[in-house]
């Protein structure tokens, strides 16, 4: 039993805490933002003269509007039949505090009007040939290292792309009976972990080119992987089962999950480490918990979606915010609270969803399609109001990853191109010209990366 | 009734919204006790409405209590304030456990005529309209007995809600007229209704300007349904 006082700071955690604000996490995030966002959209509303500048999203509500519009669309009566409002008690105003919250950043930098238009690409940046690159919903067979390599699996073969300087190198061939199905980098960017079709999973040195282990724990092909910050591997399996594994021990696998009865074909874990996110062929995404991998009790079940997801993405700058897509048979997108469970909204995309990433610099989302409209939509985020569409691609659009600056996406597709976006950059300042691929020193510059 | 002296029985607006503002700020310091949402030691006690009341000396409960009365009481003298709800909630899990709801029924008449004057002049006329403000009687001594009565109720309430054995948060929410602008530390909320809840009535009060009734509903306990 924990003393008195402890248990009284553990209570504190939502209700009110003055001392104790700043580290309390989340809990006190929506309010802030909801009021700022307020105050920075009658403040730009108050200057018409904007109106001519790029407008590039016309239609789109700020997260405040959008919230109340909700609210009025499920307006409740009272028992005389008269309109009323529901408001909750936040607090008092912690103004003294220095802003340390990240959503801060990120509003304080929405406030400069500048940052709210930006052009949108027309065409691809750049396009590279992706010989033999497997066209399976299933698989995941390409990711973007924090060290800006691009790892992908062509046929049999993985390659590395290096974005600083365009360079290929050849990592793997494997056996003629076996493929890579999936590739992930470690959060460091000098790992890189495949899962074959053989059911293993092989982690290689990125830097020395050289194989470090092999992890052996399913019984069919590893279509899935996600790595988090502390060394640890999650790989899903069309055994449908997923894997935790802690590539430093001996015995490797730390536990296994099991909830899924179809193949996991998507496996992401939030940007924290607390909680990993796996979507399977049985239409199913689960919540699971890190510190809760012992037994095979998720979290939270999402039964809403009708087909297989495999497009997973956390939320960079709402914890606990998480995005799915559906196949086929479902098309829609899925934004979902992690801390309640609850779907907070959902739009019908019309056609295959195949992955999805969200923008670092504005409250956007992108996702990739496939069946039947080979396209790449980027939506407002909370509203999802579409804002536009990018197209180039001539068959379906399965894999998504971005850059380690958050600035350009990646898309490969199933018509073996892989085209570069410059869809997430942020406008760039008067007095210098935008970032060039080949400008490392600018690409991973710190004062790009405006989140991590 | 007429030997008393006046001025002690009249309840005006502001005097009113001041005893509701004053009861939400003891009741919510009462629950928060009772239902040990923060720990015995942090509460010290003072005589009110007759009764032993328990207050918070955590600072930051204090702060939020107080701010939240000063909100209320701006409210009720408008009276645009319709309901005021303290919400408990599993901190785990933010499920609501428990809801309790102070439902208010203001006097629009005296909310419309606005001023009442603080001394009573019965015989003031102005051609043939009496021109004066509408003012209710009611002894401070009642309202006490009445609000007392809740206290009690709020007190003898851990005999049947269901325990909460996980650290649990507790909301404040406010059911406003619609007109109301929200202020900065306010925010649109949904009901944070619970699922095919409990509910126990307990009692009311009325200054005769501001009615509140008293409900608390819980969630269900299933374990003894079946």
């Amino acid at each position: 039993m924990s003393s008195p006082l402890m248990r009284l700071r553990d209570r504190e955690w939502q209700s009110p805490a003055a001392q104790r604000f700043i580290d309390q996490g989340d809990r006190f995030i929506p309010t802030r933002s909801m009021m700022n966002l307020d105050f920075a959209q009658s403040s730009l509303m108050r200057q018409p003269r904007r109106d001519g500048a790029l407008v590039d999203r016309p239609e789109i509500l700020t997260p405040k509007e959008e919230y109340r519009r909700r609210v009025e669309e499920n307006w409740t009566l009272d028992s005389q039949g008269k309109p009323l409002k529901m408001l909750v008690f936040r607090g008092s105003p912690r103004k003294s505090h220095p802003s340390v919250l990240l959503v801060d950043e990120i509003l304080k930098e929405e406030r400069e009007p500048t940052r709210r238009f930006r052009l949108l690409p027309e065409s691809a940046d750049r396009i590279l040939d992706g010989p033999e690159l497997i066209d399976d919903y299933y698989l995941n067979l390409m990711d973007w290292g924090k060290s800006n390599i691009l790892a992908v699996a062509l046929g049999r073969s993985l390659y590395l792309w290096n974005a600083a300087n365009a360079m290929v190198q050849l990592l793997l061939t494997s056996d003629v009976d076996d493929h890579p199905t999936s590739v992930a980098w470690s959060v460091d960017g000098k790992t890189v972990a495949v899962g074959f079709t053989s059911s293993k999973v092989e982690i290689w040195d990125a830097v020395a080119l050289q194989q470090v282990r092999i992890l052996e724990a399913h019984s069919a092909r590893v279509g899935s992987l996600s790595w988090t910050w502390n060394s640890m591997l999650s790989s899903g399996s069309r055994d449908a089962s997923i894997a935790n594994h802690d590539v430093r021990s001996f015995h490797h696998v730390s536990s296994k999950l099991k909830a899924h009865t179809g193949e996991v074909c998507g496996l992401k874990w939030s940007c924290g480490g607390d909680l990993l996110a796996s979507g399977g062929n049985d239409n199913l995404v689960h919540v699971w918990e890190s510190s809760k991998m012992g037994s095979s009790k998720y979290l939270h079940r999402f039964t809403d979606h009708s087909a297989a997801i495999r497009a997973l993405a956390w939320c960079p700058f709402q914890p606990k915010t998480l995005a799915s897509g559906g196949g086929t048979a479902d098309r829609c997108i899925k934004i979902w609270n992690a801390e309640t469970g609850k779907c907070t909204n959902s739009i019908n995309t019309g056609a295959q969803v195949c992955a999805l990433e969200w923008n670092r610099h504005q409250k956007e989302i992108l996702s990739a399609h496939g069946y039947n409209q080979n396209r790449l939509s980027l939506w407002a985020y909370p509203s999802l109001a579409k804002i536009t569409d990018f197209t180039g691609h001539t068959d379906r659009i399965l894999h998504l990853s971005q850059s380690p600056d958050g600035s350009t996406v990646v898309s490969a597709a199933a018509d073996e191109r892989i085209c570069f976006w410059k869809v997430f950059q942020p406008p760039p300042p008067c007095s210098s010209s935008s970032p060039g691929l080949d400008d490392e020193d600018r690409l991973l510059s710190l004062k790009r990366m405006h989140i991590r | 009734m007429g030997s008393r002296t006046a001025s002690k029985d009249i309840i005006t607006l502001r005097g009113s919204a001041t005893i509701v503002s004053e009861f939400f700020g003891y009741a919510a310091n009462s629950i928060l006790y009772n239902r040990g949402i923060y720990p015995e030691e942090s509460f010290t006690k003072v005589k009110k409405y007759g009764l032993p009341m328990l207050l918070t000396q955590d600072e930051g409960v204090k702060s939020f209590i107080s701010g939240l009365t000063s909100q209320l009481t701006e409210w009720l003298e408008a009276g645009k304030l319709q309901r005021v709800v303290l919400v408990i909630m599993s901190k785990a899990t933010s499920e609501v456990l428990e809801r309790w709801n102070f439902s208010i029924e203001t006097d629009a008449e005296v909310v419309e005529k606005g001023v009442i004057k603080e001394k009573i002049d019965e015989e003031i006329t102005t051609g043939n309209n009496v021109e004066k403000g509408v003012i209710k009687e009611k002894s401070d001594k009642e309202i006490m007995r009445e609000i007392q009565a809740i206290m009690r109720q709020i007190a003898s309430s851990i005999t049947y809600l269901p325990c909460l054995d996980e650290p649990c948060v507790f909301d404040v929410l406010a059911y406003t007229d619609k007109d109301v602008a929200v202020p900065f530390t306010w925010m649109e909320s949904d009901a944070k209704l619970i699922e095919n809840p409990q509910m126990v009535k307990l009692h009311s009060f009325d200054t005769k300007i501001h009615k509140v009734d008293t409900l608390v509903s819980y969630k269900n306990d299933d374990w003894d349904e079946q």
